[in-house]
């Protein structure tokens, strides 16, 4: 028995430097910075997060879909918890998770898979207590793959000793690398189309401008649940043609 | 000679067996003086009789043999991967990726007819139908407007292929992985759309002042689809990761159901520095390739690209006539000068060290 024991101990080692190893490669695909700050596999909570190089971002981002206002704080709190609502009904073996910083300069990433019905807990104390990255400055978003590609779950990030409430909104945030000179957006149920309405940001007399870096909101109140197609359609400043941007969400 | 082979084996007989007496008796503490007498003389003997070449002969003979089946297997056994870098323009080309694809940009589309056909879903834009997912066996049809690709990923195992049709058209066929693309539509066009090739949707005419997304998506159990259309531009792939490369294009008609897509190009076995040139119509098998398309570009005129990787068998023209391209292992080592200086190296340093050991144990 007890030869069999010390037999398992190399296999269990390879297992898990096999394990840290594919962990390792998922957090290849960004540029960290230098120091235990850098974006890199933390094994404590399996995830890749830290601090990475300026990269070519893509002029609209989606950064944030969270259920409610992401609160904590840098000081009490040590763990957040990222749980999903409803998602064992989406059909998904993974769910991905992604956070970055909201504030333009910033360049924070943390990413990480769970399971439907499982939570992502989340320590503070690695890097956004010591980077000072309070809750108004991080935005979460969590999707699925499904045939028409990437649809968007809102999340739920409270601190560990707080309960998390599905009843609240979920909020959309969105930060261009460009001027924005109007902001349209419409919404509907997936395979239901019909005619749908532009929305302007700021209404249509007189439009918000989006400066460059600035995040912006939308509101998903008072929508069904189920897949949902959000359409997004800026007109950039000096830029003739108005582009859009479908984004698919599950309304829980 | 046999008389004196004979004499020679009796005396070495004779010479191991005192041999082992004597160390017998040495063992055993016993004086050995009368064998090592009878050694010497036997030894002494032995140098008088003559010695028999047959053995040396059959031994030069089995070496020489051995030599001339392993030089003969080096000329004709064929390296089993050959790295070849491949520059060539095609009227048709099909790859299957052996990564998965992701490329967004704008590629002008709508500069005739765009079809899509037997994808497993495509969703319109909300206002041209109420119903505006179609799944199934869907396909669309647009014509008029300013239409534009503008993403297009595929899973690995995609099997996709590019050809150049009449009238300045392309077709892009998709089968066996699953791709997902957005078609941008722009302006008043006109569309038509069904679930089934035999169904057809109710749609609304529409004027996009806005653009309208179309997104497509082939499932990897479906059959094959195509985007057909009339590109105004060319769109451009880089780093394409692929195990499987043809030029083959359907002749329909034709006593020769396939003919080569191949415009012109270079290949380049980089294994030995050998290089050929293909003209229009050039048979090129490339088998087992796993590579690399580092540029493919894809236009009205045809595709471009610079392929890279290593292949199982390189072979030109046409079927019973073929050149075979793949190097045998003679002319690869023959090419190999780094593997040439290495073994240098090694025997220079082997010599020197042993010298420098004799020296020292001197």
């Amino acid at each position: 028995m007890r030869c069999c024991r010390i037999a398992l101990i190399p296999l269990v080692c390879l297992g898990a430097l096999v394990t840290g190893a594919a962990g390792q490669s998922q957090c290849e695909s960004v540029l960290p910075v230098a120091g235990s700050s850098g974006y890199q596999w933390r094994p404590n909570a399996d995830r890749c997060e830290g601090f990475y190089k300026q990269q070519v971002a893509g002029s609209l981002e989606f950064m944030s879909l969270a259920i409610g206002a992401i609160n904590y704080d840098l000081v009490s709190d040590k763990w957040l918890v990222v749980s999903v609502p409803g998602a064992a009904r989406f059909n998904a073996t993974k769910i991905y998770l992604t956070a970055r910083a909201l504030r333009p300069g910033i360049y924070y990433r943390m990413d990480a898979v769970v399971k439907p019905g499982e939570t992502f807990r989340w320590p503070l104390g690695a890097v956004l207590a010591p980077a000072n990255l309070s809750a108004d400055t991080i935005g979460v978003v969590g999707w699925i793959d499904r045939d028409l590609g990437k649809y968007y779950v809102p999340v739920s990030v409270v601190p560990e000793n707080v309960v998390a409430s599905a009843l609240r909104p979920p909020t959309l945030i969105l930060r261009s690398s460009l001027d924005v000179e109007v902001l349209r957006w419409r919404h509907w149920r997936e395979g239901g189309g019909a005619k749908v309405d532009w929305n302007i940001v700021g209404g249509s007399v007189a439009p918000t401008r989006i400066r460059a870096g600035q995040t912006f909101k939308l509101d998903l109140t008072n929508q069904l649940s189920g897949p949902t197609v959000v359409e997004i359609a800026p007109k950039y400043a000096n830029v003739d043609r108005v582009q859009t941007l479908p984004i698919r969400v599950i309304i829980p | 000679m046999t008389g004196g082979k004979t004499l020679r084996h009796q005396l070495e007989g004779l010479l191991s067996e005192r041999a082992a007496t004597a160390s017998a008796k040495a063992v055993s503490e016993l004086p050995i003086d009368q064998e090592l007498h009878q050694i010497e003389q036997i030894d002494k003997l032995l140098h008088f009789t003559p010695r028999s070449n047959a053995k040396a002969l059959y031994r030069a003979g089995l070496v020489g043999g051995i030599c001339l089946i392993a030089a003969c297997l080096l000329w004709t056994v064929r390296v089993p991967k050959a790295h070849v870098q491949l520059v060539a323009t095609t009227e048709s080309l099909a790859v299957t990726l052996s990564q998965p694809l992701n490329w967004s940009g704008s590629w002008e589309v709508g500069d005739g007819l765009l079809r899509l056909e037997e994808m497993s879903r495509i969703e319109l834009p909300p206002e041209l139908a109420d119903e505006n997912l179609l799944s199934g066996r869907a396909w669309v049809e647009i014509k008029n407007g300013d239409v534009a690709l503008k993403h297009l990923e595929a899973k690995a195992k995609s099997q996709l292929s590019l050809a150049r049709g009449e009238l300045k058209t392309v077709t892009i066929g998709l089968r066996a992985g699953s791709v997902l693309g957005q078609l941008e539509v722009l302006g008043k066009p006109v569309v038509e759309a069904g679930s089934t090739p035999e169904q057809g949707t109710t749609i609304a005419e529409t004027t996009f002042s806005i653009p309208g997304t179309v997104t497509f998506f082939h499932s990897a159990t479906s059959g094959p689809a195509t985007l057909r259309a009339a590109p105004k531009g060319t769109i451009e792939f880089s780093n394409l990761h692929v195990d499987e490369i043809s030029f083959a294009k359907e002749v329909l008609g034709s006593d020769i159901p396939f003919e080569s897509g191949v415009k012109s190009g270079t290949v380049t076995i980089l294994s030995t520095g050998e290089k050929v040139s293909l003209e229009q119509g050039s048979r090129l098998r490339l088998v087992g390739a796993d590579g690399a398309l580092s540029r493919l570009s894809f236009s009205p005129d045809g595709a471009a690209l610079t392929f890279e990787g290593e292949v199982r068998r390189a072979a030109t023209g046409p079927p019973g006539f073929e050149r075979e391209l793949t190097p045998s292992l003679l002319e690869y080592l023959y090419h190999q000068q780094r593997l040439g200086f290495f073994w240098t190296v090694t025997s220079f340093l082997w010599g020197l060290l042993w010298s420098a050991r004799t020296l020292l144990v001197k």
